[in-house]
């Protein structure tokens, strides 16, 4: 991350005299219609709007205004910041043995599920809402859901259904996700550890400083380790700032992490205990401080955590880390999200408008690498377009690796597979093989018994007889048109390829409805519907 | 089309078969170092090298159990403890084989980056670790090069290489569609012929998409697509005679990954002791001595297990498969030298491994630490401990790893030397 160099050139600078920055060709609308698209609400565009950026590019402009107001749009922002907190996993070191009624594998799978979305649920909550992205880790509430509800100390502060704001009944602080549960459950410390490890993720994703995960040198080394930490300063540069903010989390050392009552909760009484530990007073960066509420308000008012809330967003839509060439960019993100009054909308809307995000394909260095659709944009997208979702008791398979496919078909589970894969492989094709025959499959069967005019896929054909070979042409384009977001010439290779396809598979099968299940399916597994 | 050959069931039914049923080569074979496979076992959250590795016996500064001895399994030693006869039973059985690799500097002792700078030797994520590296060059185009059956992996650039297969056996079921079973909403797998067909039609779409990709990214990305297909394509026709399943344990694990080096699925698997989905087990900052004392005689007994299956399994080179395969076992950090108030051991960024196999000169330690746990510099030559020698790190490590492989770590850009002194 270049944050602190971006911050120092552009902190105090007005935008207009920053460097240029790189430019690139810009795609054209319907590609960034796809992108955008999958990138705020985590499905392809509808029909409508494809046909109306084809009339018009400029309504672009006016459909990514009303992307950020999508109800996917929050929903995207857990699974983007699921790859920031990466919290989303499913296990945890705690354990639930204790708690009798996770004898229900698929619950405790549920519940776990739900303890790593908290902190997300925060960061969607203030997107949907508008509200100040400090309260990230200013907020007296956190989110919770029904399971979170029935087994933490936690009370509703809303009636509703889902994730409702909540409050914790057990006297700890509330400062935002640095109050939540899913956060310490998955960096846990303990004693002689002193919250190092938290303090380092707390750096790493609130202020953007992986100055901790860096690499030092020890060779050569003939001198006491512990003398080295307080003396030598390839120690002392990241030990004087993390021993101090571990002083602040002494509330959730569990001294048992068996023990369902005490990792469940936050102990008021253990706030002290750096001084009869590391002897070390709770500081932020050389700012001394008392607690954990006051942490998040000096968190707040650090200007690192605007600028990393600006540049995690820029990495995530960019798909890549920030460069030099990206300070102007950088800089009019940051006043428009200030300008805001610190808004996520704001952000994202700001982001989408940067000229590397709106580039064409380029094997540029500071172009953005293609993008892969995570597993959250492939369920998405294939729920919208399909009406299947891939659950088993309850479980979405597309984000579980307990039973489901979450890795193996590249997305994160933040543990073990901390980023997302850019290549597809061996299980990547097998997974995305099954799921999209799956949807195929639902969607066929779904449409064949409705109306036609009910239908949403297969508006041009009846799916019991054969259509002959140029209706199968214009059904296959229209469903190229929904799915990969492209309109193809009924003459283009890939039209007639699938008419073909169509054609051997009918024939074959002497069934058009398992000839369209076959031909969609092949249609999700395109590098066209992966790659945007 | 390599490695689909061998009916699985008939070779396997069990690692406890497979010991049981010592498969005997008319004559053992010595495969070519390009035809090496690897099983590399991670211990990841810090090993205690008191335990096993460094007997550092008489230091003052070096707090060892009461009845910790040194072993010796011919040159090679080690420390021996009567709470640990796994261990010693290993090494009395395979010490001729293995080396241990001592004084391997690891910079950070951060979990996240020590992992990463261990198995990779670098912090940049387009850099894939050994195992993957390795994979990507396999001779025979085996349909999953790295497979991870537990533990950690960074793919870098070369993700195509390698796949997980899930922690409840599903790339098991996603191979024969079993797994659609497991849907809220009914579906079920498409007839495997008829999907065939689309596999067919997806290639050649792949195909032209590949002449007009525009940018050398878009190529790329499309010639992995292709080359995933493909590999799909074999799994799914081996038609369930491959088993991905098994369970946690390293017993579960090892019971996939002899089946699949065996049936030259795979040229390089991963496993994860004690769980394939842990990596904290080892992170023992609180109750050390019993806890480690515990997980080394479960990993050494353990290991046994693993190398008795790799001899009693035939190699697709045509030896025992403990005749093709080098096994690596690794920690990313060791443990401080002295308990702390808990009874624990911190984070201690010198670690050591354990290499056996085919082309490692066994029964040496290569390497050595001091009397206050530190590691020494080394004589890459004779792998003998030299003041004039070269600090450790873990790209030594993959260099001779690499070499092991046949692959000139300087080709593969890899900034360090191969360590001769622990190559046969």
């Amino acid at each position: 991350m270049v944050i602190g160099a971006l911050w120092l050139a552009c902190a105090t600078a007005p935008v207009d005299s920053a460097s240029p920055g790189p430019t690139l060709p810009e795609a054209d609308a319907v590609t960034l219609l796809n992108r955008a698209s999958l990138d705020l609400r985590g499905r392809r565009p509808t029909q409508a709007e494809l046909e109306a950026v084809e009339a018009d590019p400029a309504a672009l402009d006016a459909l990514l205004d009303e992307m950020v107001d999508d109800p996917g749009f929050p929903e995207r922002l857990v699974a983007l910041y699921a790859e920031v907190f990466r919290t989303r996993a499913d296990r945890f070191l705690v354990s639930l043995d204790n708690d009798v009624d996770f004898l229900d594998t698929d619950r405790a799978l549920a519940f776990k599920h739900a303890v790593g979305e908290e902190p997300l649920r925060l960061v969607a909550y203030l997107a949907e809402q508008e509200l100040p992205y400090t309260e990230l880790v200013t907020a007296d509430y956190t989110l919770a859901n029904p399971l979170l509800l029935e087994h933490l100390p936690l009370e509703a502060l809303e009636e509703g259904e889902g994730w409702v704001p909540a409050r914790y009944l057990d006297d700890r602080p509330a400062a935002g996700v640095l109050s939540s549960t899913g956060l310490w459950w998955r960096y846990t410390s303990t004693f002689e550890n002193a919250n190092r490890g938290r303090a380092q993720a707390i750096g790493r994703i609130l202020l953007c400083d992986d100055r901790f995960e860096a690499a030092v040198s020890f060779q050569g080394t003939t001198a006491d380790l512990e003398e080295r930490v307080r003396t030598d300063p390839s120690c002392t540069g990241c030990h004087a700032t993390l021993d101090p903010l571990g002083s602040y989390l002494w509330g959730f050392v569990w001294r048992n992490q068996e023990a369902w009552l005490e990792v469940t909760r936050y102990n008021p009484t253990q706030e002290g205990d750096w001084a009869v530990t590391t002897g070390i007073s709770p500081e932020l960066y050389g700012q001394p401080g008392h607690d954990l509420r006051g942490l998040g308000r000096q968190l707040a008012a650090d200007p690192r955590f605007v600028g990393c809330a600006v540049e995690t967003a820029m990495e995530l839509l960019l798909n890549r880390g920030l460069q030099v060439e990206d300070a102007r960019w950088f800089t009019q993100h940051r006043e428009d999200f200030l300008g805001s009054g610190l808004s996520l909308k704001a952000l994202y809307r700001s982001v989408v408008d940067n000229p590397v995000y709106r580039a064409a394909d380029s094997d540029e260095d500071w172009a953005a690498p293609l993008r892969t659709v995570r597993p959250d944009q492939l369920a998405g997208s294939l729920e919208a377009l399909t009406g299947y979702r891939w659950t088993w008791q309850g479980n979405d398979m597309l984000d579980t690796d307990a039973r489901g496919v979450r890795v193996l078909i590249g997305g994160v589970d933040g543990v073990l597979a901390t980023s997302p894969a850019a290549d597809p492989s061996t299980t990547t094709v097998l997974a995305l093989e099954r799921v999209a025959e799956a949807a195929a499959q639902w969607a066929v069967g779904r449409e064949g018994e409705l109306d036609p005019a009910e239908r949403t896929l297969f508006l041009e054909v009846d799916l019991t007889a054969d259509p002959g070979d140029a209706a199968v042409a214009v059904q296959v384009q229209a469903l190229l048109l929904r799915c990969h977001g492209r309109r193809h010439a009924l003459d283009s290779e890939l039209v007639l390829g699938l008419t073909a396809l169509w054609r051997a598979l009918a024939d074959s099968t002497q069934s058009p409805r398992q000839a369209w299940v076959l031909v969609l399916s092949g249609i999700f597994r395109h590098p066209d519907f992966l790659v945007y | 089309m390599a490695g689909l050959h061998l009916p699985r069931r008939a070779l396997l039914g069990g690692l406890a078969a497979a010991a049981a049923l010592p498969w005997l080569p008319a004559a053992r074979a010595t495969p070519a170092a390009s035809q090496r496979r690897f099983l590399f076992v991670q211990a990841l959250g810090g090993w205690d090298l008191t335990k096993v590795f460094a007997p550092v016996l008489d230091s003052a500064d070096v707090e060892v159990e009461p009845e910790a001895a040194l072993g010796l399994a011919g040159a090679l030693p080690y420390v021996d403890h009567p709470n640990r006869p796994s261990v010693a039973a290993f090494f009395d059985r395979w010490g001729d084989q293995a080396a241990l690799l001592h004084g391997l500097y690891v910079a950070s002792i951060a979990h996240p980056s020590a992992i990463r700078l261990l198995l990779s030797g670098s912090l940049d994520a387009a850099d894939a670790d050994w195992a993957t590296r390795i994979a990507a060059q396999a001779p025979d185009d085996p349909v999953l090069p790295h497979l991870v059956v537990g533990g950690l992996y960074y793919a870098g650039e070369l993700g195509v290489h390698v796949g997980r297969a899930g922690s409840a056996g599903q790339l098991q079921g996603l191979s024969t569609g079993e797994l659609l079973s497991q849907s809220d909403q009914r579906v079920v797998a498409p007839d495997p012929a008829l999907s065939g067909e689309v596999d067919a039609w997806l290639a050649q779409a792949i195909a032209s998409a590949q002449e007009g990709a525009g940018t050398a990214a878009r190529a790329h990305r499309l010639d992995a697509h292709a080359q995933a297909l493909e590999r799909a394509g074999r799994v799914k026709d081996s038609e369930g005679l491959l088993d991905f399943r098994g369970g946690d344990v390293l017993d579960e694990q090892v019971a996939v990954a002899v089946a699949a080096l065996s049936q030259g699925v795979s040229r390089c698997v991963t496993l994860a002791h004690p769980r394939r989905d842990d990596q904290v087990e080892w992170d023992t900052h609180a109750l050390n001595e019993g806890v480690q004392s515990e997980l080394f005689e479960d990993l050494f007994a353990g290991l046994g297990r693993l190398m008795d299956a790799l001899q009693a399994s035939p190699g697709p080179a045509g030896g025992s498969l403990a005749d093709e395969t080098v096994v690596v076992v690794l920690s990313e950090l060791a443990r401080t030298p002295t308990l702390n108030a808990s009874n624990g051991r911190d984070h201690w960024p010198c670690t050591s491994a354990l290499i056996l196999g085919p082309g490692v000169r066994g029964g040496q330690a290569v390497g050595a630490y001091n009397a206050q746990l530190y590691g020494q510099p080394v004589d890459l030559a004779s792998g003998e401990a030299s003041e004039s020698g070269t600090w450790l790190g873990p790209e030594h490590l993959g260099a001779t790893l690499l070499a092991l492989a046949d692959i000139d770590p300087r080709e593969a850009g890899v900034p360090a030397e191969p360590i001769e002194g622990l190559l046969a």
